[in-house]
């Protein structure tokens, strides 16, 4: 725009009231004229912006411009609409959108959209694609691209898109047809695709595991004759339900925070969760849930592989029970054989044969190993039962420590137990089993310990939480073991560590007791240089409670 | 001398008691049920029952004898195999309770600090 030409008034012309000074007047001549020059840019901005509204609103398509929210792990949660098009509401259904978010116009809005809105932000490359809006009922084609950042830094994106769920339809129609022409006129690519597919089918089908899809909300899209058996449903019962409508209730919350984590980060699980049958009946399976990608990497549903391991639970359950009464009626024949022994001991003197006091020590030891079992057992029935209950009170580990670390040096004069570490703040502990913890750790150092060794007992303060560890330096435990070691039962493998004594429950015991304290416990090892067992327990904070 | 009735119906427990506790330190009275010991018309300085008896059970019959103005501050020694003792026996107003397999040290330290008691 040219600058206009305004007449300077004179000093001296005596026409003005003030009789403004000439430097004055030309300020406020230059002024006027600064007005003048914005007034016709805002007139300008103005006459742009309804032009492209005027642009936008001509397009039979929906067009839209969104600023994408994220969370602090800068995932995209939900997007805001800023500026829609007239036919937007036609395309959508949506009225009245400017300046709400679409998870307050659509709670149940797909993640899938997010995720694509949040890849164009995070890229600035454009993306074109077609994709199903469950929420809304419809089937867009839809190209958006990235325009920059709004005030508050938030990436905005424009969103052209179309409805076409009715083209969708008529393409389903004519991929029907194709197919039913394929059928009467067999070519010998579709015969191989249909042989392909029907042994697909029988495959899927005869598997001894049910197998069924579900999409991201949990939808079941798909069974095998198997998953339908196994639940008393017919596949187009199922087909009708949720994942979460035939899960008990009780384990409905575990399997959902899994499902969650497979849905936002893709990441597989494997759980052993109960499904109730269409008479009620619950049935135990283990499941492994994998993620299935589109061709843009995102994840659209899941595949389930479902074992029944119903029987295998009763069998366990029935196990668990027999332990329990077999090692509770064993306690009172052995408390009477410790009470005869301990009789004999008593009433031997100096002028009994040596022979004889060094058998009913030996009754002594094995009578202590026996009871020492008995209560593994016990406690193992007492854990599968979810009956083993803590005693919580504060607790100075320390103390405990320096008592366990005597206990374990009297029962060795063959090692040396050393004892170091950090002042420990209190945890909130059961003091009766953590002491059964430190003497498991010790006594298994001690046992895999060579003669004339050191078994170090180290208190660590890192920070929130204390760390005990317990190292020996016996033959160690390979890498492929390591996972395995905390199992019920599970024995070291090995010639020398097997001639080690044990029935593999004691670190199982173990690893159940510090994680009721919600504390966690680990191994570091080297083949025939030895292993560090380590547990961690949190210090007593304010919102620190079990 | 001091009174102890001894309630267990295992044998081996019986003839262990009566080799632990003799004369002329304790007088031990042993009965192999709740039902056979309510019969008494005397009082012990202190009862040791098992939890696990035939008909009524220890935790019934210490409630019995916890809820009796006769024989409500008699100590009670609650013996059992089952590790919830702790927590039963006290619930049930048991002094003090002993997990099987126990050593007679332990029983003999809480008989004899229970007859203190009384003294």
């Amino acid at each position: 725009m040219g600058k206009k030409s305004v007449p300077h008034q004179s000093a001296h012309s005596g026409e003005d009231a003030g009789e403004l000074p000439t430097t004055l007047g030309s300020c406020l001549s230059d002024l006027r004229h600064a007005e003048e020059t914005i007034r016709c840019l805002h007139q300008q901005e103005r006459w742009l912006e309804a032009r492209y509204n005027g642009l936008f609103d001509s397009l039979d398509d929906g067009f839209c411009i969104i600023e994408v929210l994220s969370d602090k792990r800068n995932r995209p949660v939900d997007y805001r609409f800023l500026k829609v098009n007239n036919t937007f509401k036609e395309q959508t259904g949506i009225e009245n959108p400017l300046g709400r978010t679409i998870r307050e116009i659509a709670p149940d809005h797909e993640q899938y959209w997010l995720d694509m809105y949040g890849r164009i932000a995070q890229t600035g490359e454009s993306q074109r694609f077609e994709h199903r809006d469950e929420a809304l009922g419809r089937f867009y084609e839809v190209h958006a691209f990235p325009i920059g950042r709004g005030e508050l830094g938030r990436p905005q994106i424009a969103v052209l898109f179309k409805d076409i769920a009715a083209r969708k339809r008529r393409e389903e129609s004519q991929a029907y047809l194709l197919q039913l022409n394929d059928r009467l006129r067999p070519s010998k690519a579709a015969d191989a695709l249909r042989e392909s597919e029907e042994n697909y089918r029988v495959i899927v089908n005869q598997s001894i595991a049910g197998i069924s899809k579900v999409d991201r909300r949990g939808n079941i899209i798909f069974t095998n004759n198997r998953f339908c058996r196994m639940l008393g449903y017919d596949s187009s019962e199922l087909i009708t339900l949720g994942i979460d409508d035939i899960i008990y209730p009780e384990d409905k919350e575990r399997n959902r925070s899994a499902f969650q984590a497979l849905v936002a980060e893709g990441k597989p699980y494997e759980i052993e969760k109960r499904l109730v049958q269409k008479n009620g009946t619950a049935i135990w399976v283990s499941n492994h849930v994998s993620p299935i990608f589109d061709q843009y990497g995102l994840i659209v549903a899941a595949a389930i592989v479902s074992i029944d391991i119903t029987r295998q639970k009763e069998l366990e359950r029935q196990k668990d029970e027999f332990i329990g009464v077999a090692s509770h009626e064993l306690k009172t024949p052995v408390t009477g054989i410790k009470a005869y022994s301990e009789i004999l001991t008593a009433m031997m003197d100096n002028s009994m044969p040596t022979t004889i006091v060094q058998l009913v020590t030996r009754m002594n030891v094995q009578v202590s190993k026996l009871t020492k079992l008995i209560d593994s057992l016990l406690n193992t029935s007492r854990i599968s039962d979810g009956q083993l209950t803590l005693q919580l009170d504060p607790l100075d580990l320390t103390g405990l420590l320096e008592e366990c670390v005597h206990q374990g040096q009297l029962t060795t004069s063959k090692h040396r137990i050393v004892f170091t570490g950090d002042k420990l703040l209190p945890v909130l502990a059961d003091a009766e089993r953590l002491a059964q913890v430190l003497d498991n750790l010790i006594s298994n150092a001690i046992k895999y310990t060579p003669k004339g060794g050191e078994i170090l007992v180290r208190a660590e303060d890192r920070g929130t939480c204390a760390r005990i560890s317990v190292r020996d330096s016996g033959v160690g435990i390979s890498k492929g073991e390591q996972p395995r070691i905390f199992n019920r039962f599970y024995r070291i493998k090995g010639t020398s560590a097997g001639t080690v004594s044990g029935i593999g429950l004691g670190l199982y015991i173990c690893r159940e007791i510090i994680e009721k304290h919600k504390g966690q416990i680990m191994v570091e090892s080297v083949p025939d240089e030895g292993s560090t067992f380590y547990f961690e327990l949190p210090y007593i904070l304010p919102d620190n409670r079990l | 001398m001091k009174t102890i009735f001894f309630v267990e119906d295992d044998e081996s427990l019986q003839d262990i008691a009566g080799l632990v506790f003799t004369k002329p330190q304790f007088d031990i009275h042993i009965f192999s049920s709740a039902e056979e010991m309510l019969t008494q018309r005397v009082y012990p300085h202190v009862y040791v029952l098992d939890k696990r008896l035939p008909g009524m059970d220890g935790l019934e019959l210490c409630r019995t004898l916890k809820s009796d103005p006769g024989t409500e501050d008699i100590p009670v020694i609650m013996v059992s195999a089952d590790p919830d003792i702790k927590l039963l026996g006290t619930s049930a107003g048991a002094d003090a309770v002993l997990e099987k397999p126990f050593s007679i040290y332990d029983m003999l330290d809480l008989v004899t600090k229970a007859v203190k008691q009384v003294s």
